[in-house]
């Protein structure tokens, strides 16, 4: 039921969509976008599945919330609990690794911020095309 | 002639305590007052002298000295410095709205004996009270409505009890203002570091204007809110052992 409602609420937003929208639109073939990986604390691997689970989700949704929402549920998922993702393009994070190292992250315009712990070899922050993603396991 | 001694000795203890000459002619000149009136009328002033007796006791107990005005000043000024500038506010209200109510029924004394008796009673308060219940009743005035209308913020999601609410927002608010250059990174560490001493690890924080999340935190551990033109997420989760 509540993944229909989604669909339909989806549908609804194609329906009627952003300029933004209208000019990637007519491209038969999208072109990739552009990935940054700021930092990370993970394998390879894991990286790259986090790149693609969050392209797939760019692609289906528009609402930043959502999207974090399929990405945390895909990695709780695949890799156990817990995971938790912010996007955005107007935030920044500053992360602890062990009691004395420090990760900063920023953009490089709007330096602002968020403070989480995570574990050892479960972060990521990167950037897709104007968005961050934060993706970290705690807990 | 039993109370008369009472009343002797008590004079007695309020000269021995005063040690000054003022005090004594004001003694002095209520015993002349009293000879001159009636039999029934010198009883109900007797009990009343009583009072201002008990009254200026406890003045001289507390150290108050000279006239009500003075002492009701250091009182309110007292009250300001325990409580925050919120809860002073409301207890200076409350206090002046008791001498208002106190005022109103004039038959009974004199203004200045119900200065005098209001300002016992706010002082009987704060004796019987102490620092511990002063601080109580301080939070017990400052209500969540009253600290988000003080501070200016507006909870969009809460999962959180109200101390902890109140908490945050002080934390948030106590760190804006201070800071010289703005950092949102600088009020998330400041507000998860607090909340890590306060509550225990591990929490988090993200503070932006501009931002979309999705996370699992513990009941009771979740509060979403704005603040000039920042939002502010801060959750709880929980600590797991490391596996390696």
């Amino acid at each position: 039921m509540s993944e229909e409602a989604k669909k339909n609420f989806v549908g609804a937003l194609t329906a009627r969509p952003t300029s933004d929208d209208q000019k990637q639109a007519p491209a038969l073939n999208v072109p990739p976008k552009k990935v940054i990986i700021k930092s990370a604390d993970m394998i390879p691997d894991m990286q790259k599945e986090a790149v693609d689970i969050a392209v797939a989700a760019f692609e289906r949704y528009n609402v930043e919330k959502d999207v974090a929402e399929q990405i945390k549920k895909e990695f709780d998922k695949r890799h156990g609990p817990t995971w938790h993702c912010i996007v955005g393009r107007n935030f920044a994070q500053y992360s602890q690794l062990a009691p004395a190292q420090y990760y900063k992250v920023g953009c490089d315009v709007d330096i602002q911020g968020s403070y989480v712990t995570h574990e050892t070899n479960h972060f990521v922050y990167f950037y897709l095309d104007q968005k961050a993603v934060l993706l970290f396991k705690s807990g | 002639m039993a109370n008369q001694d009472k009343q002797h000795k008590r004079a007695f203890m309020y000269i021995y305590k005063g040690g000054t000459v003022n005090q004594r002619k004001k003694e002095l000149e209520h015993g002349v007052g009293q000879d001159k009136k009636s039999k029934s009328r010198s009883w109900l002033h007797r009990i009343s002298r009583t009072r201002i007796f008990n009254d200026g006791h406890r003045d001289l107990d507390i150290g108050a000295r000279g006239e009500g005005e003075f002492v009701e000043a250091r009182k309110s000024m007292s009250c300001l410095e325990l409580g925050s500038p919120a809860g002073g506010y409301v207890e200076g209200r409350k206090s002046v709205s008791f001498i208002e109510a106190a005022a109103s029924p004039a038959a009974i004394g004199s203004i200045v004996e119900e200065r005098r008796k209001s300002v016992s009673h706010i002082e009987k308060n704060f004796a019987v009270a102490g620092m511990v219940e002063a601080r109580k009743s301080v939070s017990h005035i400052e209500t969540l409505s009253s600290v988000i209308a003080y501070l200016q913020v507006k909870v969009l999601v809460s999962d959180m009890p109200s101390f902890m609410q109140v908490h945050a927002f002080r934390c948030a608010r106590r760190t804006y203002d201070s800071l010289e250059k703005f950092s949102a990174k600088h009020i998330a560490h400041n507000i998860k570091k607090e909340f890590d001493k306060a509550y225990g690890p591990v929490w988090h924080c993200i503070v932006g204007s501009n931002f979309g999340s999705f996370v699992t935190h513990s009941t009771g551990c979740f509060l979403y809110f704005s603040m000039e033109n920042l939002y502010i997420l801060l959750f709880k989760t929980k600590v797991k052992k490391a596996l390696d």
